[in-house]
């Protein structure tokens, strides 16, 4: 009987053990991964005045697909500016997600949009292959995701850090 | 990574068959696993953390209700079981409802620190499924590798069907690995691919069109809505049958989820046509300890009320889904009342007409992102707001598919199958093959040309 009591308190102290365990890692993962109320308009405002975009031009929903795979209905707010030229590789991509979920949705986009760029200028566009490879910043910040390809990126990842 | 992604149906698939072959038979089971577990950890590793998380605390409640009951302490047992449920509908309150009532009281989305766990809803029927059945002595506490196979195991992992823990023992029990069985499991597997992509994923093209189009006619309206009839069915259904194919592929068999759901005479025979086991977990877990039929007319009806609002509940954080359970409800226990009564001399066909379209209309509830849109769009139905012109178009250009759909929902070429089958013609099994291979090249064709579309029954 005693031998019985003994198991029943160890199971009690393993099952909520664990529970407190993932509600604490819950809690943890909650804190860095925070949720930001900033509208988009204010957020793409902040980004779109820290850097030259006149190499840039505002993208469609269509844009949007045709460049990553991504429908923007799924999202709760896209921003998208894209090269005027298809000799300029200068990009700005700002969503803002419905659900943490689809973080890893979007940033499998960006890579296959980055690498299909770097396929494209690799071998004569040097300079803009440079950009791509040393100019580019992916930042993920809860439900705000960043993708710039430009010579003052650090600038705009700032002003996007800022604006959350 | 989902059942129609081609790197699950050209790599997963055939590798994991493949080594469970060889792998011993004393290791199958954790090969089993660990397969499973790569499954759910190849779309978010994260959600290894809830599965690891659920699997401990209802493994280690289910022993200690086990040792309590041993130890002839009732009501402590009661409490731990009642605990151990209110622990697991807590963590599908959280990830899947708590955004939904902050919304109600105008709060923004709160971050969930992890992402919504893979088949959270399917996952928590399992560990409910598995808490009653050791409560209520229906099954011993089973070995840990057993139950950590019945929560992980990947064919059923997504979106089911709902195998209760009785039901998963018995599978234990029967598992044959078989060339009959394989052989069948392919079949099926490649059944349900062939529905997914070749008539859902083309129905969805007319759904969208008419969907996302500004304003629609009466007939766009009538179109998408019929479209999306067929389209849940073959996607669900399709989806099923891939589960249920893979589970053969590996010598376990789940129950069937659909049995023609449309050819049903009233509501009450739609539920048990349609996602059979959902409808076999509420009886089993909601309704029958509720009382069931035994108590009364009232506490029926009140009963069903209670069943089919969970229903509506846990297929989504919307009003719409709530509608949707009641709607449902109603013709229910109109059946229970008096329809059934009523109906009862009308030919046959009739009646399956009649309910499809009273299925139809219920699924614009289940569709819609609002109330507002569900009864904006029911109006255009009947030709109020109605606008475009493009019925014309959608009609001759997608008729024959309408048609095909709604041919291949009867269970005639099944039965067309199952007599030559019976016969054992020489020539059958060559072209059977053939055909199989055919279907199967088609599908293929179909996902690497079209973008990837997800499982309808995957969000819920």
């Amino acid at each position: 009987m005693k031998n019985l009591t003994t198991k029943n308190i160890i199971y009690a102290v393993l099952r909520w053990a664990i529970f407190l365990a993932f509600a604490v890692l819950l809690v943890v993962f909650a804190s860095q991964n925070k949720i930001s109320k900033t509208p988009m308009k204010e957020v793409n405002a902040a980004v779109s005045q820290s850097i030259d975009l006149k190499k840039m031009q505002k993208g469609s929903a269509g844009t949007f697909k045709r460049l990553y795979g991504l429908d923007t209905a799924q999202f709760e707010s896209v921003a998208l500016y894209w090269p005027v030229s298809n000799m300029d590789a200068e990009e700005l991509l700002i969503v803002q997600l419905k659900d943490i979920s689809q973080q890893q949705a979007v940033k499998e986009a960006i890579e296959a949009r980055l690498a299909t760029q770097k396929k494209s200028f690799d071998g004569y566009g040097v300079e803009q292959y440079a950009l791509l490879t040393e100019s580019s910043i992916t930042d993920v910040q809860g439900n705000y995701i960043l993708f710039v390809v430009h010579k003052d990126a650090a600038r705009a990842d700032a002003a996007f850090r800022d604006a959350l | 990574m989902a059942f129609n992604q081609l790197i699950f149906v050209c790599l997963f698939l055939p590798l994991s068959v493949l080594i469970y072959r060889v792998v011993p038979q004393k290791a199958k089971k954790v090969y089993l696993i660990l397969v499973s577990l790569l499954f759910v950890a190849w779309g978010n590793i994260s959600d290894l953390l809830y599965l690891f998380t659920v699997i401990g605390f209802n493994f280690f409640t289910a022993k200690q209700i086990d040792r309590l009951k041993k130890d002839g302490k009732a009501t402590p047992a009661k409490f731990v079981f009642i605990s151990g449920l209110a622990v697991d509908i807590l963590f599908l309150g959280y990830f899947k409802y708590y955004n939904f009532f902050r919304s109600i009281f105008g709060l923004s989305n709160a971050s969930f620190g992890i992402a919504i766990p893979l088949g959270i809803s399917f996952v928590t029927f399992s560990l409910i499924s598995f808490l009653c059945d050791v409560y209520r002595e229906k099954e011993e506490v089973p070995r840990f590798l057993d139950f950590v196979l019945y929560i992980t195991f990947f064919p059923k992992i997504t979106s089911g069907p709902i195998v209760s823990f009785n039901e998963f023992t018995k599978m234990l029990e029967n598992v044959e690995n078989s060339r009959q069985n394989r052989n069948v499991g392919l079949e099926q597997f490649i059944t349900g691919l062939a529905k997914k992509t070749l008539l859902a994923g083309n129905l969805s093209i007319l759904f969208t069109a008419v969907t996302t189009a500004g304003e629609r006619s009466t007939l766009e309206a009538w179109l998408g809505a019929l479209a999306y009839t067929f389209m849940l069915y073959f996607d669900f259904s399709g989806y099923s049958d891939m589960a249920i194919g893979l589970g053969k592929l590996f010598g376990y068999t789940m129950p069937q989820n659909f049995d023609h759901p449309y050819t049903a005479v009233n509501i009450t025979d739609f539920w048990r046509k349609w996602h059979i086991s959902l409808g076999a977990f509420f009886k089993n877990y909601v309704y029958i300890p509720l009382g069931g039929n035994r108590k009364g007319e009232k506490r029926t009806i009140f009963n069903l009320f209670v069943v089919f609002l969970l229903t509506g509940i846990w297929h989504g954080a919307n009003f719409t889904f709530i509608v949707w359970g009641i709607y449902h409800f109603i013709f229910n226990a109109a059946d229970k009342l008096f329809l059934d009564k009523a109906f009862k001399k009308v030919p046959r066909v009739l009646r399956s007409v009649m309910t499809f379209f009273v299925v139809m209309i219920g699924w614009v509830f289940f569709f819609s992102d609002s109330l507002g849109d569900a009864l904006s769009y029911l109006g255009n139905m009947v030709g109020i707001g109605t606008g475009g012109s493009a019925g014309g178009y959608y009609l001759s250009s997608f008729l024959i598919l309408l048609l095909a759909a709604a041919f291949l929902s009867l269970p005639v070429l099944r039965n067309i199958i199952t007599n030559i089958k019976r016969k054992k013609l020489q020539y059958y099994f060559p072209v059977h093959a053939i055909v199989l291979i055919v279907i199967f090249l088609l599908c293929v064709a179909s996902m690497v040309s079209d973008t990837y579309t997800s499982f309808l029954y995957a969000a819920f």
